[in-house]
């Protein structure tokens, strides 16, 4: 097609068509599923839930897994749908899966710190998981920030932990690549949660999102629009785009301490943050680690991930690249037949 | 397919004159007053001023109606000069909003008794206009709400929006872009014509497009009405002060400045030389208000007129970058196009070059939003925004404090207590676990409520 007034028009009316069509096919659509992986409430505390998700045959690994997911939107994304779940792959793989589900904080949780995230919520579940399969120890499989509260963790409770693997945590923050390390620096935390009265709104989490890539919406929506037809196709889409709206909101005490100590100080890497009463020394750390990090990550950049192994005590690490994204690392079709059997794989080695 | 543009200006246009109907329309009131003669003349006067807000709106969308298709020859090569004169329209806008508020404290100064009566159809008027401009914008977007509400869910609603809004953005890409393509067809084009064609409206309206958070049309209406509300409070029950008030107004619009080729330095230094002229002029009146209270109230007052003038201030500095950074993006796609004609390459659908734009689109926005000014600005209009939203919460609790009402501040420390004794009771339950338990810790399962 060349450029002429006749073919610009039709390219418009051909574009409405799909608008259209894409009014008719999202009516259709009433309900939108997601993270359907059978699973059981085993535990409660607060608004948290634990769960332990159902197998059907006996799990061969000794060590059961805690899955640690950040406080900033859901666990589901991990369980998008039945053929992109990283949850369904490690269960495959025969392991025997918990999950944190740390619900929607109110106002009455705009108090909980970090050391209440870790030292009550993190312990609570990993005693819970520990004595309920009569293990020492709990493999732990943490996401983004549930990484950075693993590894803090992991140095406080050393004695309860057999295996780390962590996926793009951001533990180092010194450097401004990527805009959220940016914009960070400048921001004043505690007049965000000052006016926003203790509770940051996840909607507002998401508008800071959408602006790290501000096309982004624009691209999904053109490629949308080429897809409407293909019911299965629209249907990943929304699976993906229902996550992406379903974001917590942030309990304050929490979020401004991670913002200001971390995010501002970098205090983690220095071994100056101080949770509970106590400082957090990364050489604690001395269970066999596996940092996963996403080459393309807009989100945590490579440099805020990588630095973990320097700084650790653990003798058996490993840092493993992942090409991708920040979501794409579990979402992406690569990622069903690359992540969870390497990950299943070097666990078994840790059994 | 022009009509964006026309509408843009008229939009502007009658927002100015609405600003001045108002003005106008308040010495008439004064008038009125003076002469005893407000009652009998309220109603003519009201009537006068709505008749005219509806037929400034009818006019924009007559002149909407009407608008050719040759649209181009209002194009202006300068480009940052395009962008001053939307900044100058709205401090004008807001200077103007300024100069009502002065007429209205020579009300209050004069006719202390009729003050309120005064405000209260000022208010009055003012949510009628307010009426009137959302009405007409909603009128705009009544196609996508048609079609949208009935959608099942809103998840489904906002992907369809944001659908919409993309096809919104390609129609004015196309709209933008069809002149060049036609003057490659008939062979006219050249680096002359693409400037001679540029206009940076579309530009705008582009970036408007994509960045819908900033430039909300109901920004400087928003400071106008909640900067005039709070003044009318105030004063309301600040009646001796209202004299020395209008001497400093009559000295702050006097010295109010222009902006200067986009100096922002020079405009903020202005403007801080404004607040502390303001804070000093205040100083004497703070003392002989003996009651804390009082006080407090009067001083949150200040601190948000303040605060929300900064954020004008801010926010359209920030919108001059976006502006500027929309106006790089087209030059570098237009650049791109020309390299195409030049070798007669006339393959490619405006879909193709609607994807270049965007991939150009986030390459210099990323870069701007990576820059230290722009990351201490929204970082500032942020702040600036939610210390505005504190201190109306707490004017408005001191204006309830009297009735058998929890405010918020009083569960504040609630929450506070209630979060500390659930820290010890959980740890006291921890050590008391651990000294009669075995070696395993209890495995009781707490069902939630769901």
């Amino acid at each position: 097609m060349s450029l002429n007034n006749a073919n610009i028009i039709q390219e418009l009316s051909d574009h409405t068509a799909k608008l259209i069509k894409g009014f008719d096919s999202l009516n259709e659509i009433k309900e939108v599923d997601i993270a359907t992986t059978p699973k059981s409430l085993v535990y409660a505390e607060d608004k948290l839930k634990l769960y332990r998700y159902d197998r059907e045959t006996k799990a061969t690994y000794k060590t059961p897994v805690l899955i640690v997911y950040a406080l900033v939107n859901t666990y589901k994304m991990l369980d998008l749908q039945p053929d992109r779940s990283y949850v369904k792959n490690l269960l495959d793989a025969g392991l025997d899966v918990y999950l944190i589900d740390w619900g929607n904080p109110t106002k009455i949780d705009k108090y909980l710190s970090i050391d209440d995230y870790v030292n009550q919520y993190i312990d609570h579940c990993v005693d819970f998981v520990r004595a309920a399969n009569k293990v020492d120890k709990v493999n732990i499989l943490s996401i983004c920030q549930g990484g950075t509260l693993s590894i803090i963790y992991s140095a406080l409770h050393p004695e309860k932990v057999k295996n780390l693997v962590t996926h793009v945590t951001p533990v180092d923050f010194s450097g401004n690549d990527g805009l959220l390390f940016r914009w960070s620096k400048d921001m004043d935390f505690k007049a965000l949660v000052d006016g926003f009265n203790g509770i940051i709104p996840g909607s507002f989490l998401n508008d800071g999102f959408e602006m790290l890539k501000p096309m982004m919406k624009f691209q999904k929506s053109q490629g949308l629009m080429n897809s409407m037809e293909d019911k299965t196709k629209l249907l990943n889409f929304l699976r993906m785009e229902r996550w992406i709206n379903e974001s917590p909101d942030q309990a304050g005490a929490c979020f401004l301490q991670f913002m200001q100590d971390l995010y501002q100080e970098n205090k983690l890497i220095k071994n100056e943050l101080e949770v509970g009463g106590h400082v957090v020394n990364l050489k604690a750390v001395t269970m066999p680690v596996l940092n996963i990090y996403a080459s393309e990550d807009h989100l945590v950049p490579p440099s805020a991930t990588t630095p973990l192994n320097d700084h650790i005590g653990s003798k058996d690490n490993e840092v493993y690249r992942f090409e991708g994204g920040h979501i794409g690392v579990f979402v992406g079709s690569r990622t069903q037949k690359e992540l969870a059997p390497k990950v299943s794989q070097w666990l078994k080695d840790r059994d | 397919m022009n009509k964006t543009n026309e509408l843009f200006e008229t939009m502007v246009e009658n927002q100015t004159k609405a600003i001045n109907s108002f003005v106008e329309t308040t010495n008439k009131w004064q008038d009125a007053l003076r002469s005893g003669k407000a009652m009998e003349k309220s109603t003519e006067i009201y009537q006068d001023w709505l008749n005219n807000q509806v037929s400034l709106w009818k006019n924009t969308t007559t002149e909407a109606g009407n608008t050719t298709e040759n649209t181009m020859h209002t194009a202006t090569t300068n480009v940052e000069e395009f962008y001053k004169n939307i900044m100058t329209t709205q401090i004008d806008a807001i200077k103007k909003a300024s100069e009502f508020n002065m007429n209205l404290m020579n009300t209050f100064m004069n006719f202390g008794k009729n003050a309120t009566e005064t405000q209260h159809n000022y208010t009055t008027m003012h949510n009628n206009w307010n009426t009137l401009f959302e009405s007409w914008t909603k009128t705009l977007n009544s196609t996508y709400a048609m079609l949208n509400k009935t959608m099942p869910t809103t998840m489904n609603k906002e992907v369809f929006e944001n659908m919409f809004n993309t096809t919104n953005l390609l129609t004015k890409f196309q709209e933008y872009y069809t002149p060049y393509m036609n003057s490659w067809k008939n062979g006219s084009f050249n680096m002359d014509s693409m400037k001679n064609m540029f206009d940076p409206t579309y530009t705008k309206k582009l970036t408007e497009e994509m960045f819908s958070t900033f430039f909300n049309g109901n920004t400087w209406n928003t400071l106008i009405e909640s900067n005039t509300k709070m003044l009318n409070d105030f004063f309301a029950n600040q009646k001796n002060t209202s004299k020395d008030f209008q001497d400093f107004w009559n000295v702050y619009t006097e010295k109010f400045p222009t902006l200067l080729n986009a100096d922002w330095t020079k405009y903020t230094d202005s403007y801080k030389n404004m607040t502390t002229s303001y804070t000093e002029l205040f100083a004497p009146v703070m003392k002989l208000v003996s009651n804390e209270k009082e006080k407090e109230s009067m001083t949150l007052t200040l601190d948000t007129i303040d605060k929300t003038t900064e954020y004008s201030v801010k926010l359209a500095q920030l919108q001059y970058h976006l502006y500027t950074t929309g106006q790089k993006v087209s030059e570098e796609l237009s650049t791109l196009m020309m390299e195409k004609a030049k070798n007669n390459d006339w393959t490619g659908t405006t879909q193709t070059w609607f994807n270049e734009w965007i991939k150009i689109s986030e390459k210099h926005f990323t870069t701007l939003f990576g820059t230290t000014e722009f990351s201490k600005l929204k970082s500032e209009l942020l702040t600036l925004t939610l210390t505005v939203k504190k201190n109306i919460e707490k004017q408005f609790e001191s204006r309830i404090e009297h009735l058998p009402l929890v405010v918020k501040s009083e569960i504040e420390e609630l929450y506070e207590t209630i979060h500390q004794l659930k820290k010890t009771i959980k740890t006291m339950e921890t050590k008391f676990n651990a000294t009669t338990a075995t070696t395993t810790p209890k495995t009781t399962a707490k069902k939630a409520t769901v």
